[in-house]
């Protein structure tokens, strides 16, 4: 029997990966889910105690390695371009809605999440990062998806694709993705309201979208439209996922939940 | 010997909502990006017709709509309050001055339902964005500063029937305000409730009139009933205190903050 190893595993290259295990170096490895941190060392973080550790996890083809991810909003009042340049000045990354739903489930589960320096957080606390996320009510609250919707192909409308770019990257001022996959499987209609959050997040496609067959419910949806990107935003008249958005728009209310990867040493 | 067999191919006039006339020649020119419809946001395929008024951006398009024996037709609405410092009856008599009126509480409140559907288009019949939807909405209701109000075309009068509400007010030819509308205000709620009523509750189950049903919800929208006093005009109020339908308010009020709504039908 062949067995035909991927190029990729939780989002690391495969490549060398046993020969640094074989010399003991084994840097940068994932953990289980369920198993808070030993040590958590992430040399441009000065404040772990502000991030919640988000598990690694596949879907699909898509993989990704543990994060560390912000609690809070920052960097407002810049554009999505200008939001990746300033992350990347931080080797920080911004969250791709998959990555964005996994985050709410772990925040739903209540029972489950760390913060950076392994210390199990509350219920209470995790109801609160959730409340300040998705609660309808002021003041405003709005958050960037790494995440840039793009036609292709087709012939006068015909055939035309639209595909999901993120993991983008920031290089010599240019944001370009790492992935970019055909969109499939999602609802391509607006939806206000609204789609059932919890069906949502129980269900969202590999790319973090809702699926066709979603219950109603009271979250707003606009679905993804040709060089629009993504992005999450709540105030006193709904809670919303917004595909739709202008990447040069910026506002004062309008920031990213900072994600960096997390450097972790396994006890052997 | 061969048999030529002659297949007449009939191209439609319109695919997708797009005209096909020039396709060809716009995807040959290398324009054919914008035949893409998923470039397209779903305004530009709409069948809804820029509204026939200068600076039609200013508006948005209320889509007419029936209740009982009301009913009115695609109206257009300012999207910002004119007229700030007038009373009711000035209110009016500036609106007419303009070829306008003064939306009713029924259209205020399909208003709205309006901006909570997240789909308005302005009167260019461009979709408006979400964000710009729901700030039109906070500015109407959000409890904040400053004080922001507005009239609204429902007169409370008493007659032997009854409570009655007077709306579709219009200017006749000896500048009589005429109501071209009257109903009985009951069924409805009537007694204040501070707070408050459900905002969504109320815009799902309003009257006819556009007023509360007497079971709605308990929520944090205050709510002053229409009062017996022949003096009672509706406006909607909103301030740091409370945000809420004033149904007792003096036709003969004014404020720096309390204007109107500019409506006429869109053509």
């Amino acid at each position: 029997m062949k067995i035909t190893l991927p190029k990729h595993f939780l989002g690391k290259s495969v490549a060398g990966t046993l020969e640094r295990v074989l010399a003991g170096t084994p840097t940068s490895t994932p953990t289980s889910s369920t198993t808070p941190p030993s040590i958590v060392t992430t040399p441009t973080i000065t404040d772990p105690q502000n991030y919640i550790i988000l598990p690694g996890t596949i879907h699909g083809k898509y993989t990704y390695p543990q994060l560390l991810v912000s609690m809070t909003i920052t960097h407002k009042n810049k554009n999505w371009n200008d939001t990746h340049a300033a992350l990347a000045a931080e080797q920080a990354s911004m969250l791709s809605p998959r990555q964005f739903v996994d985050f709410l489930n772990l925040l739903q589960r209540g029972n489950s999440a760390y913060d950076g320096l392994g210390k199990k957080l509350s219920k209470k606390k995790c109801d609160a990062i959730l409340d300040e996320i998705w609660t309808v009510r002021d003041p405003w609250r709005a958050e960037w998806f790494d995440a840039k919707f793009e036609s292709r192909g087709g012939l006068a409308g015909i055939g035309t694709k639209l595909f999901i770019n993120y993991g983008h990257t920031f290089q010599n001022n240019t944001v370009t993705p790492t992935h970019s996959e055909e969109l499939t499987g999602y609802l391509a209609n607006d939806k206000t309201p609204g789609i059932d959050k919890d069906d949502w997040l129980a269900k969202a496609t590999v790319h973090g979208l809702p699926n066709p067959s979603i219950s109603d419910g009271q979250l707003y949806y606009w679905h993804p439209h040709n060089g629009k990107v993504a992005g999450f935003y709540a105030n006193s008249v709904w809670a919303s996922l917004y595909c739709g958005w202008d990447p040069s728009y910026t506002d004062a209310r309008l920031g990213v939940r900072a994600a960096r990867e997390k450097n972790i040493r396994i006890k052997l | 010997m061969t048999n030529k067999t002659t297949i007449k191919i009939k191209i439609p006039t319109q695919y997708l909502g797009k005209l096909v006339k020039g396709s060809m020649e716009k995807v040959l020119t290398g324009s054919g990006t914008s035949l893409n419809p998923s470039s397209s946001p779903p305004a530009t395929v709409s069948t809804v017709t820029p509204a026939r008024i200068p600076n039609p951006e200013q508006y948005i398009i209320l889509p007419g709509k029936s209740h009982g024996s009301y009913s009115y037709p695609d109206t257009l609405l300012s999207i910002e309050r004119q007229y700030k410092g007038k009373n009711w009856f000035d209110s009016h008599k500036a609106l007419s001055d303009t070829g306008f009126y003064m939306p009713t509480l029924r259209q205020f409140v399909d208003f709205l339902a309006l901006l909570r559907s997240g789909t308005v288009r302005d009167g260019n019949a461009q979709s408006l964005p979400p964000r710009r939807v729901s700030e039109l909405f906070e500015d109407i209701t959000a409890v904040r500063d400053p004080y922001r109000g507005e009239w609204l075309d429902a007169d409370f009068k008493e007659s032997p029937g009854g409570l009655m509400m007077n709306y579709g007010h219009r200017i006749d030819a000896q500048g009589k305000l005429v109501q071209q509308y009257t109903q009985p205000v009951t069924p409805c709620l009537m007694q204040d409730k501070n707070p408050g009523i459900d905002l969504v509750d109320w815009i799902a189950k309003a009257t006819a009139t556009g007023l509360p049903p007497s079971d709605v919800k308990s929520g944090t929208v205050w709510y002053w009933f229409p009062r017996s006093d022949n003096m009672s005009v509706a406006r909607f109020d909103a301030n740091s205190g409370w945000a809420g339908l004033y149904c007792c308010g003096y036709p003969s009020d004014a404020g720096a903050g309390l204007g109107v709504r500019a409506a006429r039908e869109k053509k």
